[in-house]
């Protein structure tokens, strides 16, 4: 008995460590050759643009502007036919990927500045879901579109239930109250009857046991709602 | 009120069947089992699916919406539960209703993608595997029926390697896929054969070939274990050729189309002949043709047909099917109606099981992000589609093709030597059968 309680606990302790780990999570993870579109991060104040491609053909073009001034541009594994044309505060580019070829990016750094735009195209085109903004992968809803200065500490500081994939199955949970509480309720009462058969009817007050638990089920119901209604959502 | 605690008590013995009932202590295990299976069934329902559930209620919508009863030509029964189950959700609750557009969309893409992304997809997704739950939970009553009769532990062992089979769950609860439906007919067919009811089982069994198609692969061996002399074989045979004869004049009249004929020429029935041996010209041998008859042939000559013998002919066959033919992961759900049994007798298969089911996750990678990724993308569209897959990750490194043929390979190994384990099982099966006549 006591084996098996340590498994479900060393389970619960792996799952509370990944889902730690995910919301401490900071710098962006993509992998050239496999992943495919843009990776945009800041890292020691400096604004880190890489693209990457699934191993075909395809080119990567566009511009960043801002209100400040570029400091630095660094190119990272550009080839002869990657380009850019740097100004004061204007960058255009434009860089081919292939099978052999499987990620280019830029390094710029920036001084006084309130916002970044980006211009960023996909073999000529704008698909924002391939631009992956800081850590948790966000993508801009526009194109062209600008990021605040303090925009990947913002999105730093956002806590994990507020990032992807958690927003989106919250905001589906809670735009499916009926379901959701019901759902939670057949759940938890499952649990209190397993509770029931194997530990509550050993006790004296074994129905006292039972309607506490049953207490506690529907105060989590609520306190879920009020943490989606007012927190998360 | 003692009226009503016999009422009650005669469910409990139906359900659990009376040794257990009788039994405080194993229908407390039976409930405790029966709870925890639950519990992950409902954990899993509303949030994961594979496509094609969404193309079974995109036909059976059209079936309930637009009136279009051809529109799974094929599997007319099963489209027919379909149709009739969603007619019940959609008069129940409304928001299924909301989703006819999507369900009446013809294009695969904008229908999916608008299904996933809609906010009350996981109200549909589990009222859409509702029905697989059903008959999930239909199967696990009548599995206990099946064998054991005079060894409720073993009843009762059956029961839990059902509920935690984690073949059961991945296909019924994260792929969603409806072979249930045909699995529970051809169960019913063996427990009406284990009762004798020889015409009865191989309509019932006709039945799970018409919802399914891979009953037929027990078709002959049942035929052989019913049949007692010349006439049985002739009248058992006649049954099953008169069904599809009725099968082949309905398709014939109703939609103006051969459906034996379309069902040979489908993709499906090639999977079964994908393993084979070039030997000329146009001379080839299919491997898995010649693996069957193999089998058949055993069974024929076994000295003693008991009902734990066709049950172990009929693993070792759909087995043998996984092994050496090209199938999709649900297939290998036709096999564990028949495995479950066995492992209570050969503990040593459930660890390779448990290996046949961590190998198969490795070959689902073969059907890409649609039975990867894509099965999560209820939870955040967004997320899930465009997160790396795994295809890509490993073609970063090595061919993909060869990483997960390097685990078929493998996969198929263990089955085969499944197979062997529960050949050797028959042996056993049949000594203490001669040794049980001579008592």
């Amino acid at each position: 008995m006591i084996k098996r309680y340590l498994y479900i606990l060393i389970i619960i302790f792996l799952l509370l460590a990944i889902m730690a780990g995910a919301a401490a999570c900071q710098k962006v993870y993509f992998m050239p050759g496999a992943s495919y579109g843009y990776y945009i991060w800041e890292e020691d104040e400096k604004v880190h643009i890489f693209w990457s491609i699934d191993r075909k053909d395809s080119t990567f073009s566009g511009s960043i502007a801002t209100d400040g001034i570029i400091k630095n541009f660094e190119s990272a594994d550009w080839e002869e036919t990657d380009s850019a044309e740097v100004m004061d505060n204007k960058i255009s580019y434009s860089s081919t990927l292939s099978a052999q070829d499987y990620s280019d990016g830029m390094i710029i750094e920036i001084e006084g500045h309130e916002y970044i735009e980006l211009d960023l195209k996909i073999n000529d085109g704008y698909d924002l879901s391939r631009v992956h903004l800081g850590a948790f992968l966000e993508n801009p809803t526009d194109s062209p579109f600008r990021i605040e200065k303090d925009h990947f500490n913002n999105v730093s500081r956002m806590p994990w239930y507020e990032r992807h994939p958690f927003s989106g199955l919250f905001q589906k949970l809670f735009y499916n109250k009926y379901f959701t509480f019901l759902f939670l309720f057949i759940f938890g009462a499952i649990i209190i009857e397993i509770l029931r058969i194997n530990i509550f009817l050993k006790k004296k007050r074994r129905y006292l046991y039972i309607g506490t638990a049953y207490i506690i089920l529907i105060c989590l119901e609520i306190a879920i709602y009020f943490i989606l209604r007012f927190f998360v959502l | 009120m003692d009226r009503v605690k016999d009422f009650f008590n005669k469910i409990g013995r139906g359900l659990l069947t009376p040794g257990i009932y009788n039994d405080s202590r194993l229908s407390k295990r039976f409930y405790n089992y029966f709870l925890i299976g639950m519990l992950i069934r409902l954990a899993l329902l509303p949030f994961f699916f594979q496509r094609d559930l969404l193309s079974t209620y995109q036909r059976a919508a059209e079936t309930v919406f637009a009136g279009n009863m051809a529109s799974d030509f094929h599997q007319v029964l099963t489209n027919l539960i379909h149709s009739s189950y969603l007619f019940i959700i959609k008069s129940l609750v409304p928001a299924v209703g909301d989703f006819s557009p999507i369900l009446l969309d013809p294009d695969t893409w904008t229908s999916w993608i608008g299904f996933i992304d809609s906010y009350n997809v996981f109200t549909v997704l589990a009222l859409f595997k509702g029905l697989y739950l059903i008959f999930d939970l239909i199967c696990i009553f009548l599995m206990l029926r099946l064998s054991f009769d005079n060894d409720p532990r073993g009843r009762l062992n059956v029961f839990k390697l059902w509920m935690f089979n984690p073949v059961v769950i991945f296909v019924l609860y994260i792929f969603a896929r409806h072979d249930i439906i045909g699995v529970c007919a051809m169960i019913t067919a063996l427990i009406l054969a284990k009762k004798g009811r020889k015409y009865w089982a191989i309509i019932a069994l006709a039945i799970a070939i018409a919802l399914r198609f891979f009953p037929i692969m027990i078709l002959l061996p049942l035929i052989i274990y019913l049949a007692r002399g010349k006439k049985d074989y002739i009248a058992l045979s006649a049954i099953g050729i008169s069904g599809l004869a009725i099968v082949e004049v309905f398709s014939n009249v109703y939609y103006g189309k051969s459906l034996i004929f379309s069902l040979l020429n489908t993709q499906h029935f090639n999977y079964i002949l994908s393993a084979r041996l070039d030997l000329i010209i146009h001379d080839r041998i299919f491997i898995f043709i010649v693996a069957y008859f193999l089998i058949i042939f055993s069974f024929m000559h076994a000295k003693k047909k008991s009902f734990d013998l066709l049950l172990n002919y009929g693993a070792i066959i759909y087995l043998a099917y996984v092994a050496l033919c090209y199938f999709h992961p649900q297939y290998v759900l036709w096999a564990i109606p028949f495995l479950v049994i066995i492992f209570v007798r050969k503990r040593a298969l459930i660890y390779y099981h448990w290996l046949q089911f961590g190998l198969l996750m490795i070959v689902l990678i073969y059907w890409g992000d649609l039975v990867t990724k894509f099965v999560f993308a209820p939870i955040d569209p967004k997320f899930f589609i465009y997160i790396l897959g795994p295809i890509p990750f490993i073609e970063r490194f090595y061919s993909s093709a060869a990483f997960v043929n390097i685990f078929r390979s493998i996969f198929t190994a263990v089955s085969l030597w499944m197979i062997y384990l529960i050949y050797k099982d028959n042996r056993q099966i049949m000594d203490d059968k001669e040794t049980g006549d001579q008592i």
